[in-house]
């Protein structure tokens, strides 16, 4: 028993190294995270998001947050300034950080906002994905930081954050599907002057 | 390569303190392992490239290369072996000491724990949630319930008491604490069930702490057109919220810990992996350099005594430590040092042997002594250039031949062979011995001084022969003994006659006239041949004079054909038959043209008188030859006569020397005279057919040298 987990470790050891930058690219069964729709509007020259997040963690994850282990998502947006011969150029970015714990003596899910520290707690785990998932009103930048006449494009994803799961699990997050797929693509739109 | 070493082992000693969940790395080991593996990757492929490169130098069978493969692999087994050891029951102590930090009783105690303080919980907010009823009950009761909000909250020790309308919205709120914000609203899903007529009572965890958070519908006023909904939030108190969460965190952390043993143990396994990667590598990595180390001076060793035995020895090895390796290395410097040295000193004699063989062979072949070294057996050691020429044989051709088959081969050397064999049977060690010898060769004949001693036995023993050919140095003597007599005779005998011949004058013209008859008749005949006698007397020392004169020749540059055609040409009205066949590419010789002359008429007279003056054919022929790269002119001059006597022919060329009844014996002895002075050679033989042969052979002009002897090679 003990030797198949030592086999098992040294072979995944070995194609740690070899493996990662392939596996990346080949995901599975499509991503558990996905973005809905985001839009930006302007009010009182500041830019605010509003996006919907659809999120679906899969058994691994569940049972891991059952488990007590806080799971850190990140939901990072980019204003970007798109260049002709270049890559875009990134003007804003602003990343908000949520951590999902369960708290077993209250049987509740807890959504805590390391931004601003707010805490929300939710009976069902449906229900504090939803509220993570929903944004609305987020000031994202000044539009005086913005140049006039040009266009900006922003784009938005969220993902687990796997630096932040503990120590032991993380080599497995990186390469294992079910937490591999805990990332969303990039939505991208332009951004309404 | 130190610094992969260095960089991995720092790497995984981080790597296992972040495995530990230590704080400082915890943050890290991503990062770490992802290096690690890498380096791991790096240091394999380093591995990799230098086992193929030894397999390759092993496959071109470069020295050494098996045995540093060898050594390779025997080490790199020695230490893999027991780090797999080690590994092994690393990975099951792992996998048991993680298991043992959980037991299932502590489990049950903490979820018992659990439950308990759910059920002490429980029978409070079940007494807040009847006192919350009341107070609900109270404020429907009240004409405006927001005024009676606050009364309501001190009541039932609520620390905030919130009335909301439908849609959720804030109607009144009564606090402890007046300052604090507004309270966080209830969600959709609770105020829907309470709308329903379902109380809703549940604990919210706070940030340090819990809450219990009660929801019920304020039923009492069905007129009024809004369903109002009462929330009353009840701190936990802070012994009791403590020990609460002081639970909830430990059942939460033993939680966490029971799902990440299977996580936990993999990524021990995994580090422990890396670990014993890292330490096979190592090992292997080492292996290979020690092998290389080690095997590095053998394989010096091995290259530079090749190179001994293809005779190079100027290789000296680098001596490295103090070890018994090194000692060898040293004892093989010193070996070829020696070598070397004797090398050196063996090709030093060998040159000093090369150089005095040289010399010797040069002295030996310009020596004009021919020298002959005959080995214990008697077989033929050395034959200089001299010995060939003058014993008229091939000098090669005698090398290694018994000295007894000289005569066989070469029957003209039988007398050499017979004067020498009883002296090399007589000789001691040291003994001397001389001895003169007459050969008839082909070059007719040839006097031989020979002189023999032992070789001394440290030059490997056998004989030394060496001889002269001193046919001229005897002739000359007999010549200049001739010249002597017959100037002593012309000096002599001359002085005497002119009165002797005088006297005869006298007497024939004084008694002559007094004289008659018989008397007179005698008298005039007597005197006569005396006068005659006298005259003939007179041109015989006349011709000693001439043979005895020195030679006062005046050279010119002369057309050979043309002189004996002229001399020819004189004989053309006398009985005999004189014939000339010159040849047109005679060159021409540097010659006194009056002595060629009288060389001619003496050689054309001596044929004819031997032939008889009826019937003699003399035949004259010119030639141009070659030999030993110098022109020369060939007279030979032919008659039909009846040859030499075999007992005249050697010493056909001294004065006296004659078979005729006439002459004074003196005409070949001057032909051979002026060949002499001429610087040409002179030789008389029989013709197979009959008649008698002598050839003269002159230098053409321009090589003025003595001619050569004539040789085999020249025979016409």
């Amino acid at each position: 028993m003990s030797s198949v987990h030592g086999m098992r470790a040294a072979v995944l050891c070995l194609a740690l190294a070899a493996a990662l930058p392939a596996a990346r690219g080949a995901a599975g069964a499509g991503p558990a995270i996905q973005v809905l729709w985001a839009r930006t509007t302007l009010a009182d020259e500041v830019y605010h998001l509003d996006a919907d997040i659809r999120y679906a963690l899969g058994p691994a994850a569940e049972e891991a947050l059952l488990s007590g282990v806080p799971l850190t998502f990140l939901t990072e947006v980019e204003v970007l300034r798109p260049r002709a011969w270049l890559w875009d150029a990134r003007v804003a970015r602003v990343v908000q950080r949520h951590v999902l714990r369960y708290h077993a003596l209250s049987e509740r899910f807890v959504l805590v906002h390391r931004n601003t520290g707010a805490r929300r707690s939710f009976r069902t785990l449906a229900r504090a994905l939803e509220a993570l998932g929903t944004i609305r009103g987020l000031p994202l930048l000044d539009r005086r930081l913005l140049r006039v006449g040009e266009t900006y494009d922003a784009r938005l994803r969220a993902r687990l954050s796997v630096e932040d799961l503990p120590g032991p699990m993380r080599p497995f997050a990186y390469i294992e599907r079910d937490w591999r797929r805990l990332r969303s693509a990039w939505y991208r739109w332009r951004l309404a002057s | 390569m130190l610094a992969l070493f260095a960089g991995l082992l720092v790497s995984l000693a981080l790597l296992s303190a972040a495995t530990e969940n230590s704080a400082r790395f915890g943050r890290l080991y991503s990062l770490l392992l992802l290096l690690n593996s890498a380096g791991l990757v790096a240091l394999a492929g380093l591995i990799v490239a230098s086992l193929a490169r030894m397999w390759l130098r092993h496959r071109a069978g470069a020295p050494g290369a098996r045995l540093t493969l060898r050594l390779a692999a025997t080490l790199a087994l020695l230490a893999a072996v027991p780090v797999s050891l080690v590994y092994y029951v690393s990975l099951r102590f792992l996998e048991r000491g993680i298991d043992t930090w959980f037991d299932v009783r502590i489990e049950r105690a903490l979820e018992d724990a659990l439950a308990l303080s759910r059920a002490a919980l429980d029978l409070r907010m079940r007494e807040l949630l009847r006192a919350t009823g009341q107070a609900a009950q109270d404020a429907a009761a009240a004409a405006d319930p927001a005024l009676v909000l606050e009364e309501l909250r001190a009541r039932i020790g609520a620390g905030e008491l919130t009335l909301y309308g439908s849609n959720g919205r804030l109607v009144a709120t009564a606090s402890a604490e007046p300052t604090a914000s507004p309270p966080p609203r209830p969600e959709e899903a609770i105020l829907l069930q309470v709308r329903q007529g379902r109380p809703y009572i549940g604990l919210d965890p706070t940030g340090a702490g819990l809450q219990i958070r009660v929801v019920v519908p304020v039923t009492a006023a069905p007129t009024a057109e809004e369903r109002l909904v009462l929330q009353a939030l009840f701190p936990v108190p802070e012994r009791f919220g403590e020990l609460a969460h002081g639970v909830e965190a430990a059942v939460a952390k033993y939680r966490e810990l029971a799902y990440l043993r299977g996580p936990l143990k993999r990524s021990f396994a995994l580090s422990l992996s890396l670990v014993l990667l890292l330490s096979v590598l190592a090992a292997v990595w080492a292996a290979i350099a020690a092998a290389r180390r080690l095997v590095a001076p053998l394989t010096a060793l091995a290259e530079a005594t090749r190179a001994v035995a293809e005779g190079r020895y100027d290789r000296q090895l680098p001596v490295r430590g103090d070890d018994e390796l090194a000692f060898l290395v040293r004892s093989f410097n010193d070996m070829v040092r020696r070598l070397e040295q004797a090398r050196t000193a063996a090709e030093r004699s060998r040159r000093v042997v090369e150089a005095q063989r040289s010399y010797l062979a040069a002295v030996l072949a310009h020596l004009a002594s021919g020298v002959i070294a005959l080995d214990r057996a008697l077989r033929v050691r050395t034959a200089n250039g001299a010995a060939g020429r003058i014993l008229a044989v091939d000098p090669g051709g005698l090398l290694e031949e018994p000295f007894e088959a000289l005569a066989v081969r070469h029957p003209h050397l039988a007398p050499l062979v017979d004067a020498i064999r009883p002296h090399l049977a007589a000789a001691r060690a040291g003994g001397e011995w001389q001895e003169e010898v007459t050969l008839s060769g082909p070059e007719g004949r040839r006097i031989l001084r020979v002189r023999g001693t032992v070789l001394p036995e440290a030059a490997g023993g056998g004989h030394l022969v060496v001889f002269d050919d001193i046919t001229t140095l005897v002739q000359a003597q007999r010549d200049a003994a001739w010249g002597e007599v017959a100037r002593r005779l012309a000096h002599e005998i001359k002085n005497p006659l002119t009165p002797i011949q005088l006297s005869a004058e006298r007497i024939r013209r004084r008694c002559l006239p007094e004289l008659e008859g018989r008397a007179a008749e005698v008298l005039e005949r007597a005197t006569h041949t005396i006068i005659q006698q006298v005259e003939a007397l007179k041109g015989m020392v006349d011709a000693f004079a001439e043979y005895a004169r020195a030679p006062q020749v005046a050279l010119r540059p002369v057309d050979l054909n043309r002189l004996a055609a002229e001399v020819v040409e004189l004989y053309k009205g006398t009985p005999a038959r004189v014939t000339l066949e010159a040849d047109p590419a005679a060159p021409v010789v540097e010659a006194d043209a009056a002595r060629l002359r009288q060389l001619l008429h003496n050689l054309i007279r001596n044929a004819i008188e031997a032939a008889g003056p009826r019937g003699a054919e003399v035949r004259v022929r010119t030639r141009a030859l070659r030999a030993d790269g110098r022109r020369l002119v060939e007279i030979e001059v032919s008659d039909n006569g009846p040859g030499f006597a075999p007992e005249v022919l050697e010493r056909l060329f001294e004065p006296y020397v004659t078979t005729k009844a006439r002459g004074t014996g003196l005409g070949l002895a001057i032909v051979k005279k002026i060949v002499e002075e001429h610087g040409g050679s002179i030789r008389a033989r029989n013709r197979p057919g009959g008649g008698a042969t002598v050839v003269v052979r002159l230098p053409a002009a321009g090589t003025r040298a003595a001619a050569p002897a004539l040789g085999p090679a020249g025979e016409p």
